[in-house]
């Protein structure tokens, strides 16, 4: 009897997941089926849920169309890619070094300097939108891959530092200890034992990092003009309210998703494990 | 000799290499984010518009002409919904979603990933796809409402303008509700075992052992969760501009989408900076009592 009970509280639990999962994706699910669809289909009433004739010809047309605004988020594409890949590196080294800082290292106002850091991350990056774009124009730095790095960066790396600072405590101070007497200078600890110890941490910050910049809209779009646009712009204006093709504009909802979504899906356990342990901490 | 020696290594080590290690991330955080925090401040006092290289400062007209602003409020009143619409929904569901998934349960890990994976997409990408979710005739929410004879529920979900600010909230804690789940799941991750069963000894039942032992222990958590949705709510632009620009008239905009379009749309740059340092400064006191509280917290651990 107990059993039975045990059994349907299960079952019960799962449809629960089963149901609010369905809710998470069927938006995802709809947009696919969107791009996929033949337009007689799109435009047909009642809705065809599941399309008769599904088409690729809009992905084909995105990747070989001379069109302007085609080209222009191909080039959106290859942007964000270095930017995150520039934003990645730059946090990882700056946040590696800081968090270890505040992780292992005595010095004055230590405290003071981590709170400093903790309360410019919730600086809102609006906030200081104008200003930057003032400055930035000054000194020609607009429409630059370079500046978006270096911008990103400084929203990113105290995020990065907090996160980092959290697993460093958890290695035991032993290990470092015990290479430091057998020979290693601090730095030769560090490269040595805590890096390699740290992997999983870093690897979920470097994710998260890539992640934060990939998506960032508000900077790319006052910042950039032409050369520089990223894809979360490009997409934007490749979508706008002058386009009326519904299957075009799921189409280019579904391939700035892919990357994301490839990416969460492969490494979503290290990106959870990494967030929960940095929060328990914090 | 030797003391000297070992003098100078203590210098080296609590001095300089602190130093070294922090140098890169505070100089990058001075200039970038302190440096141009305290130029918004100057430049709001100043009638600077974006166009000419020149300016002059003209005390606190800006703020004065803010104040009688009807746009103001009206992006301010949404900005308020949109936090205390999101400390209800995406609060508890992310709560709800991690007690479920907490239980030892077959595919723990896909589940979360997929719970997780709309906060990985980038606010354009969702504007995209739930623009299209809400479309009148075609959208997916009123074709399966008409598809099970319910046409009466059908609405223009971001036509309407008193219904549009509710409909981009909704979009919101789709989001982020993910990112609460993680957080929460943290939280009870940390609870040791032992005092739930103990309680359990003690003859509470599940829902008692939750409500009476859990949910207090996860205090620490639910402020961090409250502080993020509420900072959260009020620097909320990427999904408005998007999904309605703000539209229809002035039904859904924002004080985020407001300053961007007085300052890059009008060229008024300082009476954007204005409306930035507003919304900096009702932020900077959700903080403020946020870290206060935290602090406080660790000295009483």
């Amino acid at each position: 009897m107990r059993r039975i009970k045990f059994r349907l509280k299960r079952i019960f639990l799962y449809i629960a997941i089963i149901i609010i999962m369905f809710c998470v994706i069927a938006p995802f699910l709809w947009t696919i089926i969107s791009s996929i669809s033949t337009n007689k289909e799109l435009l047909s009433v009642p809705v065809h849920f599941i399309p008769e004739n599904p088409t690729f010809e809009r992905y084909k047309a995105i990747f070989t169309s001379d069109d302007t605004k085609v080209v222009a988020f191909k080039r959106g594409i290859i942007n964000s890619f270095i930017v995150s890949s520039g934003v990645t590196i730059v946090c990882l080294v700056i946040g590696t070094f800081a968090g270890y800082a505040f992780a292992r290292l005595k010095f004055p106002r230590k405290n003071m300097t981590l709170q400093f850091f903790l309360f410019t991350n919730m600086i809102p990056p609006i906030v200081i939108i104008i200003a930057i774009y003032f400055i930035f124009s000054k000194l020609d730095m607009l429409d630059s891959v370079i500046s978006l790095i270096l911008l990103y960066s400084s929203f990113i790396t105290p995020f990065v530092i907090w996160m980092m600072r959290s697993y460093f405590v958890t290695i035991p101070a032993d290990l470092e200890e015990a290479a430091m007497i057998d020979g290693c200078n601090r730095i030769g600890a560090l490269f040595r034992i805590i890096i390699p110890l740290s992997t999983p941490g870093l690897v979920a910050n470097g994710i998260l990092a890539f992640l934060m910049s990939w998506e960032e809209f508000l900077f790319a779009l006052i910042l950039t003009t032409s050369k520089a646009k990223t894809i979360t712009v490009a997409i934007a204006e490749f979508t706008g309210k002058q386009y009326v093709d519904y299957g075009l504009m799921a189409t280019g909802g579904v391939i700035g998703a892919i990357i994301p979504v490839l990416i969460t899906l492969i490494f979503g356990r290290y990106i959870i494990k990494g967030l929960t342990s940095g929060a328990v901490k914090g | 000799m030797k003391r000297r020696r070992i003098n100078l290594g203590n210098i080296g080590e609590k001095v300089i290499t602190p130093i070294i290690f922090l140098l890169p991330s505070l100089s990058v955080y001075l200039v970038f984010t302190f440096g141009t925090l305290i130029y918004s401040f100057v430049l709001s006092f100043t009638d600077y518009d974006g166009l000419s290289s020149r300016f002059n400062f003209i005390g606190l007209a800006n703020y004065i002409k803010l104040f009688k602003d009807a746009t103001f409020y009206i992006a301010l009143k949404n900005n308020v919904i949109w936090a205390a619409v999101s400390l209800i929904v995406p609060m508890f569901l992310g709560l709800f979603l991690a007690v479920l998934v907490d239980r030892k349960i077959r595919g723990e890990n896909i589940f979360k990933s997929i719970f997780y994976l709309p906060q990985t997409l980038s606010f354009v990408v969702i504007g995209v796809i739930w623009s299209w979710v809400y479309e009148p005739t075609k959208g997916i929410i009123n074709s399966t409402l008409s598809a099970i004879g319910l046409d009466s529920l059908a609405q223009q979900w971001i036509g309407d303008p008193g219904l549009t600010i509710y409909s981009l909230v909704l979009t919101g804690a789709w989001q982020i509700t993910g990112y609460t789940m993680v957080l929460y799941l943290a939280g009870l991750r940390s609870i040791s075992q032992d005092v739930i069963e103990a309680s359990r000894i003690d003859g509470a039942n599940n829902w008692q052992s939750f409500w009476y032992v859990v949910y207090p222990m996860l205090r620490n958590i639910r402020t961090v969760v409250i502080a993020t949705i509420i900072i959260n709510s009020f620097k909320i632009f990427d999904l408005v501009f998007t999904m309605t620009q703000g539209g229809p008239g002035e039904a859904s905009n924002v004080l985020a989408l407001f300053m961007y379009k007085e300052a890059f749309w009008k060229f008024r740059m300082s009476y954007g900076t204005a409306i930035s340092v507003i919304q900096f400064l009702i932020i900077f006191i959700v903080v403020a009592v946020y870290l206060s509280r935290t602090i406080r917290q660790e000295g009483e651990v």
